[in-house]
């Protein structure tokens, strides 16, 4: 159990500090962006590359969190009947749904692998400018980003089971994890 | 490799599975993800399946996609840039001595903060911070006060810059800035119908929202000196949307213009620190991982959706529904109210317009003006209960006096006044297309 725990924590840690870190990700686009519009207009020489860099940049930066929402327990559910279950249940139905997330993720992982592995043995790059930048690097974080999301389904599978057996689940390791006041669930 | 089932059984079950799993409150990207790889896997093989990560990588090539964060992470920094609170106070010397002045007040406020932001929680999170407690210690009614703030808060997705629209645009095709500007007028005409439904509720039963007594009244000097607070946001309003609305920027880039002009604005306030631009960060970066997992996951979907075939029988079906293209139009839209009172409008989206688009183009809609009325529909789901948004911010941010059976009784009449406002736009279509039409000829 100990070395379950660890285990958890340790997957659930990394999840969150890459949320943590790739958050600001954000400053980058929105400053990658801006200067290309100020240089059109101030100087009429656009940048070539930072529409492409923001595009590549933005495709990581998109899909890497999928572990640490979950770790927060933030991908949107309904939550109708749901919230009503009692943690047993909770945990019950979680385990019997779960095929589909590995059914997904599965996929997803082996189809990422190849494509990456492709991608990587000739090292890819875009022939969308004349800027010829490599892009097997982003390609392949579909792969990492993926291995992130099951690394923190297995974590979440563990702890319905643990709960199911009627052991105590620590949270700070297990989910859902609180990183900061803001309550709420986002949405659009 | 599934002979043995017709076409009608398959959809069913294609249809009834997503619904029985994702009522079982498995998260919405899962259900999606995993629902693909047993439907394509069915219908054409394993070989289908490097589609699921060849789309993903499309998606993440998106450049319209950008805009989504940048649209986000504008609309957090104005939540906290000061702005609404200087609005407030605005609206306040003007409109307090009218009876419901506040609450008419409230939704100008919102549809103002709904030009500022792509997404809606901005506004009800800010309102039901700020006027809330105001209009609830000036004695107006609960569930007027509630509702007006749910029904304003929604507007930020229908009137430009919009994220739901950005993904609409992505998803039919359509030119996004044609949607933008097909937004603006229905905005303000839900706006208008929910000032006139406010006012003349107070008018007839003044106990619902009193006049502030004549010496609470602001002074006409004190009403001009209020009005600066509108500069700021004014200011964004123009830069952003005047910079897609005459051709200066992509939608993408208007957003990283709204981003400096958001930035400015909590600078001039003094209320830009380190803490607003982090929190503001991760809370962007949640709702974009949340918002790209599911479009990803709901690009496998529609996939395994076409690749059954079931288009011709979904056609087929409706023609069955009386009325001919009303009949249609207003199926759908029946649809899209029963599904908004239990998914998020990004799922809803998703789902549907696979399902929607062949039918909308066979009845010889136009795609914009079909963006619009779904976007309004989308609202009307925001607020209704049990499962909308709205109600959930609002929850969060209100008064301990105020219940959950508060916050749902007060969206009846609102989501009244909405589908009129629905109606009108069916009716006259023009209140949608004009603007696009004038603007990209």
């Amino acid at each position: 159990m100990v070395a379950l725990t660890a285990f958890a924590r340790a997957v659930t840690t990394t999840n969150v500090w890459i949320g943590r870190l790739v958050s600001y990700v954000v400053l980058i686009l929105f400053l990658l962006l801006m200067s290309d519009v100020i240089m059109r207009y101030v100087t009429q020489s656009p940048i070539s590359w930072s529409a492409l860099a923001s595009k590549m940049i933005f495709g990581v930066y998109a899909i890497i969190g999928g572990g640490y929402l979950l770790a927060r327990r933030d991908h949107v559910n309904v939550d109708l009947f749901y919230t009503h279950f009692s943690a047993r249940k909770k945990a019950l139905t979680d385990i019997a749904t779960s095929f589909l997330f590995f059914l997904f993720l599965g996929v997803l992982i082996s189809e990422s692998y190849s494509m990456a592995y492709d991608s990587i043995s000739r090292l890819e790059v875009s022939y969308e400018t004349t800027w010829r930048p490599p892009i097997w690097p982003s390609k392949s974080m579909i792969f990492v980003a993926a291995i992130l999301l099951l690394l923190q389904g297995i974590v979440k599978l563990i702890a319905d089971i643990m709960i199911l057996l009627g052991y105590e689940v620590d949270e700070s390791a297990f989910g859902p994890v609180v990183d900061d006041e803001v309550g709420e669930k986002e949405s659009v | 490799m599934y002979e043995f089932l017709s076409i009608e059984v398959l959809t069913l079950l294609f249809f009834g599975l997503l619904f029985l799993f994702i009522m079982l409150g498995v998260p919405l990207a899962f259900v999606l993800g995993g629902l693909s790889v047993i439907f394509l896997y069915f219908e054409q093989g394993p070989i289908a399946f490097y589609l699921i990560a060849s789309k993903m990588w499309d998606l993440m090539e998106t450049s319209s996609l950008i805009a989504i964060p940048l649209y986000v992470f504008m609309a957090m920094l104005l939540e906290r840039s000061g702005v609404a609170h200087d609005l407030y106070r605005m609206m306040h010397l003007w409109w307090g001595g009218v009876r419901g002045g506040l609450a008419i007040g409230t939704v100008g406020i919102c549809t103002i903060f709904a030009a500022m932001s792509g997404i809606s929680g901005a506004a009800v999170v800010t309102m039901g911070t700020i006027a809330l407690p105001q209009m609830l210690k000036r004695g107006y009614d609960k569930q007027l006060a509630l509702g007006a703030i749910n029904a304003g808060g929604g507007w930020g997705i229908l009137i430009p810059p919009s994220i739901l629209m950005v993904l609409y645009a992505l998803i039919t095709e359509v030119s996004v800035g044609k949607l933008f500007a097909a937004g603006v007028f229905p905005g303000l005409l839900l706006f208008a119908l929910v000032s006139i439904y406010i006012g003349v509720r107070c008018w007839i039963q003044p106990h619902m929202g009193p006049a502030l007594p004549p010496e609470e009244r602001a002074s006409w000097s004190e009403k001009i000196g209020a009005l600066r607070s509108v500069f700021l946001p004014i200011f964004i309003i123009f830069i952003v949307l005047g910079a897609i609305f005459g051709g200066y920027a992509t939608v993408t880039e208007a957003a990283a213009v709204g981003v400096f002009g958001a930035l400015l604005a909590s600078a001039i306030n003094r209320k830009l620190t380190w803490k607003v631009i982090s929190q503001s960060s991760l809370r962007t970066f949640r709702l974009t991982t949340i918002i790209t997992w599911i479009v990803f996951a709901a690009h496998a979907y529609s996939m395994a959706y076409t690749a059954m075939g079931a288009e011709q029988f979904i056609t087929h079906l409706t023609e069955q529904i009386p009325g001919g293209k009303w009949g249609a139009l207003g199926f759908m839209m029946f649809v899209l109210f029963i599904l908004g009172m239990v998914l998020d409008p990004v799922g809803i989206m998703l789902i549907t317009l696979p399902v929607f688009l062949p039918l909308v183009a066979s009845h010889g809609f136009d795609p914009v003006w079909f963006g619009i009325l779904f976007v309004v529909m989308m609202e009307i789901s925001y607020m209704t209960p049990p499962f909308g948004f709205n109600l959930f911010y609002l929850r969060s941010v209100a008064p301990p006096e105020v219940t959950m059976k508060d916050i749902y009784w007060s969206v009846g009449p609102y989501t009244v006044v909405e589908l009129a406002g629905l109606f009108l736009i069916v009716l006259f279509p023009a209140i949608a297309l004009w603007l696009p039409n004038y603007l990209f000829q």
